[in-house]
């Protein structure tokens, strides 16, 4: 399968000293890519490098084989996006957020805003100012704006925040069914039920290193749930990282 | 290029969207009526003669660029750069097809427009006032160069308005900071004149060189090449800042 998404070796160092350190994957087209991991690991941060929001002191990021810092808009055109929070110009409506974001477009046709309100449900409040939505609803518009130029990466932070059980349910279908049309997900959670439901392949991140790339089949075929898998080798990460220091200090 | 058309569109759309644009658009429009309607009826109640009507525009022109352009430029850059910043709504622009040097562009070219509009509107407003009450006036072309030229000095302060709001992380503290940098920067020829000839606030006025029998050429020249290098220096130090912000 095509590689929609080639990432090289990013790294990038806050003044904190955290980050994301030498962290390299890629996602091939209709995969859904599952990004877990506690809170702090560098998820977010690994989102946005990808999106250019951030510039990394390391790495390449190509999205359809554009490099992110030398063609950014032609990489950025293939890419739709959630990231952190799903945010939206609150004194206006949904649809005219929707229409500001399509300008960018050239060819997107005119019933694409409608299009993507309904397939979020959204249509019937696509007049009302975002300023009164619920944060369930930024959410859905959140997804509606990252799905309008008919992408073919979407890169999701949290998605699923703020949504109800039957919002979930939909985000759910709606992923399955986009990504059996070849469009390529990447999605960040904490919620490992979620992804273990929709994604084909998940890469686990522990203090800003991607310590594990694991693919159904391998947690399924261990007979493990996705949330064990996880569990594993988070804990196989650290207990490899307190084996070499025992190593180092009987070294010295 | 589309990108930049886009997201010029856009600016000046969520410019045009905010009561603080069409508050400013009709202050230009309405303060020079009731100027000079409270300068007809003092005349006709206390024979109190102004002799306003005749300079009308061009005094109406001082007023808004000695305080109410610029305040809209500083509220506008504040609100535009870091209030989107802290708003997070600056990556709604940044996540779509738009380098940063075309968004930061099409970000500075709203915020000029919107500031010839509002002196578009305002010399109409001011010259159509002038007339109603003393008739045809000959300063018609005079009036025009002295709005014309006001475009330069107010593009200088728009675009150090831009650097400067760029520098804080809140629109509020970035447009008390503008505010307070413009009224020191005001203040400062009555303390150290020899500084204001370097001092890019110093030239709102300099629309008063182009009227009567004007200056001399090479005074024009000289004024206008340090107000466009005031004008590159503001725009290439904030850009250089708005592609380098980290979200």
């Amino acid at each position: 399968m095509n590689s929609v998404l080639e990432v090289e070796g990013i790294t990038m160092l806050f003044r904190n000293n955290r980050g994301v350190k030498d962290v390299s994957f890629t996602a091939s087209e209709g995969e859904v890519f599952g990004f877990i991991g506690p809170n702090g690991a560098g998820k977010t941060t690994v989102l946005k490098i990808i999106t250019g929001l951030i510039r990394p002191d390391r790495g390449n990021v190509r999205i359809m084989g554009h490099d992110i810092a030398e063609r950014f808009e032609e990489a950025i055109s293939h890419t739709g996006c959630i990231i952190e929070t799903p945010e939206a110009y609150e004194y206006m409506s949904a649809r005219d957020n929707l229409k500001l974001s399509a300008r960018f477009y050239r060819d997107l046709p005119a019933s694409r805003i409608d299009e993507v309100l309904e397939k979020v449900g959204l249509k019937p409040y696509r007049h009302e100012r975002v300023c009164g939505f619920s944060l369930g609803m930024k959410q859905r518009l959140g997804l509606a704006s990252a799905l309008l130029s008919a992408p073919r990466l979407v890169l999701l932070d949290e998605p699923t925040n703020g949504l109800d059980i039957e919002g979930m349910a939909d985000f759910r279908s709606t992923v399955r069914q986009l990504a059996d049309q070849g469009i390529t997900f990447l999605i960040s959670s904490h919620l490992i039920h979620d992804l273990s439901l929709i994604a084909d392949r998940v890469g686990v991140m522990r203090e800003g290193h991607l310590i594990s790339l694991g693919t159904e089949d391998e947690w399924t075929g261990a007979g493990l749930s996705l949330e064990q898998y996880v569990s594993f080798k988070l804990l196989e990460s650290k207990e490899g990282e307190r084996n070499a220091q025992l190593i180092r200090q009987s070294a010295e | 290029m589309h990108s930049l058309y886009a997201n010029l569109l856009n600016e000046t759309e969520k410019l045009w969207r905010q009561r603080r644009t069409k508050g400013f658009l009709l202050l230009a429009l309405i303060l020079p009526v009731v100027t000079v309607l409270l300068s007809s009826l003092l005349k006709m109640r206390a024979g109190m003669l102004f002799g306003l009507e005749g300079s009308l525009p061009v005094a109406m022109l001082h007023l808004f660029t000695f305080a109410i352009i610029p305040l809209y430029m500083a509220a506008t850059a504040a609100h535009s750069f870091s209030g989107e910043v802290a708003a997070r709504t600056m990556k709604l622009v940044l996540l779509r097809p738009v380098t940063r040097a075309r968004a930061y562009a099409s970000k500075v070219i709203a915020i000029a427009v919107f500031a010839a509009i509002c002196l578009g509107v305002l010399w109409i407003a001011s010259t159509v006032s002038a007339w109603a009450v003393g008739g045809p006036a000959g300063g018609m072309p005079d009036s025009l160069k002295a709005y014309a030229a006001s475009f330069v000095p107010m593009m200088a302060i728009g675009l150090v308005c831009v650097f400067i709001a760029q520098l804080f992380s809140s629109g509020t503290s970035a447009l008390m900071a503008i505010v307070l940098i413009y009224a020191a920067a005001k203040a400062l020829p009555l303390l150290l004149p020899q500084w204001s000839a370097w001092s890019v606030f110093s030239y709102t006025r300099w629309d008063v060189l182009w009227t009567g029998s004007g200056a001399p050429a090479g005074t024009l020249l000289n004024t206008f090449l340090l107000q466009l290098s005031y004008i590159i220096m503001a725009y290439a130090a904030g850009l250089m800042m708005f592609a380098r912000k980290q979200l």
